[in-house]
């Protein structure tokens, strides 16, 4: 006995099927040709925390300003200093710009920002100051991802992640998130950070006014946090140095320190390790000096994370750090 | 398997293909419709199934029961064993940790220390869905609406028919179970129609509710917004259920059109409705006509009097509000329905008609916006995860302070919303839900074109499961 019929006209059909899928491929070409003919703005994928601190922090180390101190590091550089606060607190009040990104940058991709800074800003940079977390110092590599959002930022280009399904690039859906949809629409922020800002525009926002700080809104609790405070410094890391040193503008003097670790998480042994971590580090960059004076770590209660102090410990190791910068 | 996974679309497009492979064999499509419905439901886990397979093989028995008995004492049994059997699989794995902890609770209040090791059961996907399909089937042959099936297989494929299994429509088997006995048609406008509604439903919930998703986390966890925020987070919500749930119910009735079956309409522009009674005759009708013919109408409905109509109808709502999670906020939507219900129904009863008035669009205007507060007003003890949210987030209502982030938070919901009115608004005034399927095809396509798109460039690796999984 018979299921069912298919009474359909296949010409039809196929034609009713083929017609959305021809019109979605003549989207994508004429994405594609808006990208070729540069009739579409460039790209600023500002479309989640991550890439709006990329974007904000390459936007402004290519971008004409006056700092004379510029920060540079990991995140726990970013949410550890006030940029402001430690101009206002260093002698003669120097401009300060704190390009710290994010642990997944290598120091070779943060040696790109530098560069750009010192093109922009011929012969302003005074001093440079590497702040890294023990954590950041041991990662045995940079995210590909982040360095290559980055890169190809820099080179006006879309990147399209290769984790996703190819033809949805080819459709040009980065062209339309990074150059179309980012400049129309501010995207909610997920995690940690949005307790704080809520969307990718409060975040550029704040990054724009304090500098290139920001806060971590987290709340560290010892007793909850599992992980692996055996610190060292990654085999990898001294090539990398190298090419940092590299990018040091002439004139300019460089200046390393680590960022602080919870009391209550780090081995009792610690702060040795810390300074004997900070003197590799700082002989492989051949550094002008190193803040041995900064604090290994702080109590608990400073902090927002394992690697991020809050508001309260980011003004105390602000004031530090412009305490040792004066030294 | 998600509607919006990349595995389901595989595994329809391979279902598809055998479907059109066994066109000649009736038989074998229902086994091959079992099978594939029993592969769908074991992806989450397979251990489900056992749960599926006993609740259909249960209510087959019985109705095949109450067809040989004519004692009204046996008739009564086995209609309570397919109750008792039902509701006890569900009570046992919805509700069993909710009744321990909420006992506990109380006998703390009353001074009486207490532990109950709750069970931590894992509430099996669809639960409360294909219970509820399988219940009324018993109810509508105890009560002689239908005659039993004798094809065991064509029940199970009724049960565990894939596109409506885990979320609905909760299909009656006087409208379902009669298809799978049939030679089905499937002409060129039906799997055109199929297409449009499954790429509308997978645009509702990939691109509208998924992105409308963040905006109410946003207000609903953390510190407690201000009071804009909470009325722009409720509203955010209330488009967000709908896309969500309306989204997978268009996606159901769309793949199912494709095979050539019917599914009931679930939702009809609800919030065009001008009175609570009239949301709840377009909100989740699948679920809205089972309460009414299998509880309200149980207990005796409106016939024995307005104060037991309106118990009649509290009990039915509160029941309606547990049925969708157990948790007090549900039970506490489901008296709000419930009071609402009555009350509109005191008032209506007592009304003059005089709808000639020439005031009659301000006064439908006002009778909508009054609906729309009451309903959002549900949605906020809806998506509240304590008793406590709902009471800080009331009165969070009257602190009108204006955060930084309202701005962006207006054109998130604009852009995410604007959409679904349009389309709601287009089906409204020309009276059809497949309003698009009435234009130049070429205009279709393109229209068709612009959903597919935006659903591409909203398609996530992590897909997000529907709401209404977790009922």
């Amino acid at each position: 006995m018979k299921s069912h019929v298919y009474q359909v006209d296949r010409r039809t059909l196929a034609w009713a099927i083929l017609q959305p899928i021809l019109w979605v491929c003549g989207f994508g070409l004429v994405l594609q040709a808006g990208t070729r003919f540069g009739a579409l703005p460039p790209p600023t994928p500002t479309l989640d925390a991550d890439r709006t601190i990329l974007v904000n922090k390459a936007v402004a180390s290519r971008a004409p300003g006056s700092a004379e101190v510029v920060l540079i590091g990991d995140s726990s550089c970013m949410m550890d200093v006030s940029a402001r606060g430690l101009g206002e607190a260093l002698p003669g009040r120097p401009q300060v710009l704190n390009l710290g990104t994010l642990s997944f940058l290598d120091l070779p991709a943060m040696a790109t920002l530098v560069r750009r800074y010192e093109e922009a800003n011929p012969g302003r940079m005074k001093t440079l100051v590497l702040l890294m977390h023990p954590e950041a110092l041991r990662r045995p590599g940079p995210s590909e991802y982040h360095v290559e959002v980055l890169r190809r930022f820099f080179a006006g280009s879309d990147f399209c992640s290769p984790i996703g399904f190819r033809p949805i690039c080819w459709l040009g859906r980065e062209v339309f998130h990074g150059r179309i949809w980012s400049r129309l629409v501010a995207n909610p922020i997920q995690g940690n950070l949005s307790v704080r800002y809520r969307f990718t525009s409060d975040l550029d926002r704040e990054l724009r006014r304090e500098a290139g700080s920001l806060i971590d809104p987290g709340v560290f609790n010892g007793a909850l946090v599992r992980g692996n405070a055996e610190y060292r410094l990654a085999n990898t890391l001294e090539a990398a140095c190298g090419i940092f040193k590299s990018a040091l503008p002439n004139g300019a003097r460089l200046v390393v320190g680590m960022t602080p670790a919870p009391e209550g998480f780090v081995a009792p042994d610690f702060a040795a390790t810390h300074a004997r971590m900070l003197a590799q580090l700082a002989r492989w960059l051949e550094a002008d000096a190193s803040l041995d004076s900064l604090p290994a770590t702080l109590p608990d209660s400073a902090f927002a994370s394992v690697t991020h102090l809050n508001e309260v410990g980011r003004e105390a190791y602000t004031t530090a750090l412009a305490r040792a910068l004066a030294e | 398997m998600l509607f919006n996974s990349t595995v389901f679309l595989q595994f329809l497009a391979a279902f598809l293909l055998a479907y059109f492979a066994v066109r000649n064999r009736r038989g074998l499509r229902n086994l091959l419709i079992i099978g594939a419905s029993y592969l769908f439901y074991g992806w989450w886990d397979v251990r489900f199934l056992g749960l599926l397979v006993f609740s259909s093989l249960l209510d087959f028995g019985i109705g095949l029961g109450l067809q040989k008995n004519r004692s009204p004492r046996m008739r009564r049994f086995l209609l309570a064993l397919s109750v008792v059997g039902n509701l006890g699989v569900l009570g046992f794995f919805k509700y069993f940790d909710f009744f321990s902890e909420s006992l506990v609770d109380l006998l703390a209040v009353m001074g009486i220390g207490a532990t109950f090791p709750g069970l931590q059961v894992v509430l099996p996907v669809g639960i409360s869905f294909y219970t509820f399909q399988t219940m009324s089937y018993t109810i509508d042959v105890y009560r002689g609406r239908i005659q039993p099936t004798r094809s065991l297989v064509e029940f199970l494929a009724y049960v565990s028919f894939f596109p409506q299994l885990v979320a609905g429509p909760i299909e009656r088997a006087e409208r379902l179970l009669p298809q799978f006995a049939r030679t089905l048609v499937i002409t060129g406008a039906r799997i055109e129609e199929g297409l449009w509604l499954c790429v509308w439903g997978l645009f509702k919930k990939v691109v509208l509710a998924d992105n409308l998703a963040p905006l109410v986390e946003m207000v609903y966890s953390g510190d407690t917004p201000s009071g804009p925020m909470v009325c722009l987070g409720t509203v955010a919500f209330a488009f967000q259920i709908y896309c969500d749930f309306s989204g997978y119910s268009d996606i159901a009735r769309g793949v199912a059109r494709l095979l050539g079956f019917d599914l009931m309409i679930n939702f009809n522009i609800p919030y065009g409705a001008l009175n609570i009674r009239e949301f709840w005759r377009r909100w989740h009708i699948s679920l809205s006509t089972w309460l009414r013919d299998y509880l309200y109408v149980s207990l005796g409905g409106n016939r024995k009097g307005a104060w037991r109509m309106a118990l009649n109808l509290m009990v039915t709502m509160v029941l309606g509000g547990l049925w969708h999670g157990a948790a007090w906020n549900f039970v506490l939507w489901g008296v709000w329905h419930g009071l609402g219900l009555v009350i509109y129904r005191f008032w209506s009863d007592s009304r003059a008609s005089a709808d000639s008035s020439s005031f009659r669009f301000v006064r439908g205007l006002a009778s909508w916006g009054m609906t729309m507060s009451f309903v959002g007003y549900g949605w906020l003890m809806f998506r509240s995860e304590s008793l406590g949210q709902v009471m800080a987030l009331t009165r969070a209502l009257v602190d009108f302070s204006v955060p930084e982030s309202l701005g962006s938070f207006c054109v998130n919901l604009a852009v995410f919303s604007v959409p679904l009115v349009f389309m709601q608004l287009w089906q409204s005034r020309t009276g059809n839900l497949l309003a698009p399927m009435a234009i130049a095809r070429w205009c279709r396509s393109l229209l068709m074109a612009g959903l597919l798109v935006a659903i591409l460039f909203s398609w996530e690796k992590e897909q997000v499961p529907f709401l209404y999984f977790q009922f």
